[in-house]
């Protein structure tokens, strides 16, 4: 296939069929049918480059001056080499430690929820989305619409699985919706992502709440919108969300709004869990003034 | 053999270093985005047809490992190459900064219709995104150099060398 001598003609005939089958593609992802075939092989793959970032960031990043070090003194450097390689070693180990430490104090303070560790192997290649890649999928249990937290707090939503691998989008995405709650005042609303410079929002907070800075959210538990119109009330309650750093009150407005931010570092986020099962928050039966109404 | 077929792997692999390495790089607040850049690159030595294969398939991965709608970063890609192959019919690419101004036009192209296709299907799509568009395609304009001359050479190594018009 010679396309070099392609006349205009045939570009724009190439443009029209793969535009063609890109609506075709769109539409056939809109119904909910999985690429999994494209994207599972690619999985390990990823997994693979994940597992040596560190060591291409370090040998673009390190010392420049290792090889004049080491014609002066090749002995005493490669020692120091070694010690310093095993030192990062064991710092790397104890970070790590740290945060299974983490996690697993997060598991004893909630033992009522099923949880599933998955390690974050990458980010998505489209940066008008704040979304991750996991290790975890559909043959470990993960679904769409399932929650998936960190030690600190509530990370994001599944949005799309594979066999062994899914997307998460973050709570900082602007299509991201939580049904939060404050945990002094104990009023309810929303808390979405989109805000400036990583921070969330919290809208549809009754504007007669007094809403004080330094206050902590936590998700409600209660049934919201989703990310994927299937996958609703996937948020159990008590997930702390962030905190409270300032708050957006017009007396003209039916609601206030509260700008809070993350509890969750996304940018050094490893490690995840994604939680399988938990049991819903009830609301209860109604009351008869309720019923009345 | 067309280049067509390298474009998976290529593609692919591009693919993993941004999604693994790239997307936690932030420079003036902009993300280096290798796969609309190698895809400029690529269009502007190659031509529009090779260059719209390319696209439409960057597009689908850049689609797959993201939360993007499948087919949205395609259309918006291969606008873009289209608009710069386009231009690049009465322009002599033999000059230092025509693939820079050419690669930053695709890169606004392509954010801004991903931007509108985004928003026409639904997807709250906020200011701070589209905030740092001016400087992704400054950045990209520089970054597209070295990329380009990279294919260009290959190209004129290893590939059949394709016509450049000069008026």
């Amino acid at each position: 296939m010679d396309l070099n001598n392609s006349r205009p003609k045939l570009s724009w005939r190439v443009f029209v069929i793969l535009a063609a089958i890109a609506v075709l593609l769109f539409l056939f992802d809109a119904t909910g049918n999985s690429f999994a075939i494209v994207t599972d092989p690619l999985t390990a793959l990823m997994n693979w480059t994940d597992l040596r970032r560190d060591a291409v960031v370090d040998s673009i990043t390190g010392p420049n001056d290792l090889e004049t070090a080491l014609q002066e003194n090749t002995a005493l450097q490669f020692r120091i080499d070694q010690l310093e390689r095993e030192n990062e070693e064991l710092r790397n180990v104890e970070g790590e430690y740290r945060r299974l430490l983490e996690l697993y104090n997060r598991t004893l303070e909630t033992p009522d929820l099923t949880r599933v560790l998955a390690y974050v192997i990458g980010h998505g290649p489209n940066p008008l989305f704040r979304d991750v890649i996991i290790d975890r999928g559909a043959g470990d249990a993960v679904r769409v619409g399932m929650a998936v937290e960190s030690a600190r707090g509530l990370v994001g939503q599944v949005y799309r699985t594979t066999q062994n691998s899914a997307q998460v989008v973050l709570l900082t995405d602007s299509i991201s919706r939580v049904p939060a709650r404050l945990s002094d005042s104990r009023a309810t609303g929303i808390v979405r992502g989109g805000g400036t410079g990583g921070f969330l929002i919290m809208d549809w907070v009754d504007l007669e709440t007094q809403i004080t800075v330094g206050e902590i959210v936590v998700t409600s538990g209660l049934a919201g919108d989703s990310v994927q119109e299937e996958s609703a009330d996937r948020f159990p309650a008590g997930i702390v969300i962030g905190r409270v750093i300032e708050v957006e009150r017009n007396e003209a407005e039916l609601f206030q709004r509260a700008i809070i931010q993350p509890a969750v570092d996304f940018d050094e986020l490893e490690l995840a869990f994604v939680i399988t099962e938990f049991t819903p928050v009830d609301p209860g039966p109604l009351d008869d003034a309720e019923l009345a109404e | 053999m067309s280049t067509v077929f390298i474009a998976i792997p290529v593609l692919l692999l591009l693919t993993v270093v941004q999604s693994t390495i790239l997307a936690q790089v932030t420079i003036l607040g902009a993300t280096p985005q290798l796969l609309p850049l190698f895809v400029l690159a690529w269009a502007m030595v190659r031509g529009s047809a090779e260059g719209l294969i390319w696209a439409f398939v960057a597009g689908l991965f850049i689609d797959l490992f993201s939360v993007s709608p499948l087919g949205i970063s395609s259309l918006a890609l291969m606008t873009a190459v289209l608009l710069v192959t386009t231009l690049q019919q009465n322009i002599a690419l033999n000059r230092f900064f025509i693939p820079m101004i050419l690669g930053g036009i695709g890169m606004f192209t392509f954010s801004l219709v991903s931007v509108l296709l985004l928003r026409l299907s639904g997807y709250p799509i906020v200011w701070s995104s589209v905030a740092t568009v001016p400087v992704t395609v400054v950045l990209h304009a520089f970054m597209i150099l070295p990329i380009y001359w990279i294919i260009d050479s290959l190209n004129n190594r290893f590939m059949a060398r394709r016509r450049i018009p000069t008026t």
